[in-house]
């Protein structure tokens, strides 16, 4: 249960970011603040699986649990590209298909960027309960 | 909460989460301005590297001489 509300903590975080870049910043184009939310997915997915990687290093990530976290980043990564890739293919034609392609990646990415997210958040969590710094 | 308060509140909550160069990194984000070229939306793809790439660099970094 508490695991879950941290999932929805992270999740809530993510989307509380995206609705900031999407809707409130500056009075910014859908472009402009799409781009603006995926990057900022990439930066904190990167940020989260750089802590994966020390933890691993560390050795408070097993090598089955990594399997997960691997498959879950592939899953964003695909994601990613395809919320880029809609992206510029908007940019470049307006296209209505574009969009709804874009609206669905830039969703799953949330999701799944939420989930890596968590992940890291459970593995530092492990990492103190275990008394490391 | 006022919305002054509300963003000094998600900043630290980003700084505290992710750390300040990401932190930084997000909020220099909100700051671009005009539109994002195509080769702009291209350069994201970089961002996010092949998974295996953050466990290579740790496994590379740990082996002996």
């Amino acid at each position: 249960m508490q695991s879950k509300g941290k999932v929805f903590y992270t999740v809530g975080i993510l989307a509380w970011i995206l609705f900031l870049c999407l809707f409130i910043v500056d009075c910014s184009t859908f472009t402009r603040n799409t781009y603006g939310s995926i990057k900022t997915s990439a930066v904190m997915v990167d940020s989260a699986m750089k802590v994966c990687a020390e933890l691993y290093a560390e050795g408070y990530i097993s090598d089955e649990e990594l399997e997960d976290i691997k498959a879950l980043h592939r899953s964003y990564r695909s994601t990613y590209m395809i919320a880029v890739d809609s992206l510029a293919a908007y940019k470049q034609t307006g296209d209505k298909a574009d969009r709804e392609m874009l609206d669905y990646a830039i969703v799953e990415m949330t999701v799944l960027g939420g989930e890596i997210a968590v992940l890291a958040d459970n593995h530092i969590l492990k990492k103190s309960k275990k008394g490391g710094k | 909460m006022s919305p002054e308060l509300a963003l000094v509140a998600f900043i630290v909550e980003l700084i505290a989460k992710y750390g300040i160069p990401a932190a930084i990194e997000i909020i220099q984000t909100w700051k671009l301005e005009g539109e994002p070229t195509l080769e702009d939306i291209m350069e994201l793809k970089k961002m996010v590297p092949d998974t295996d790439t953050y466990f290579e660099e740790k496994i590379e970094a740990e082996e002996p001489e």
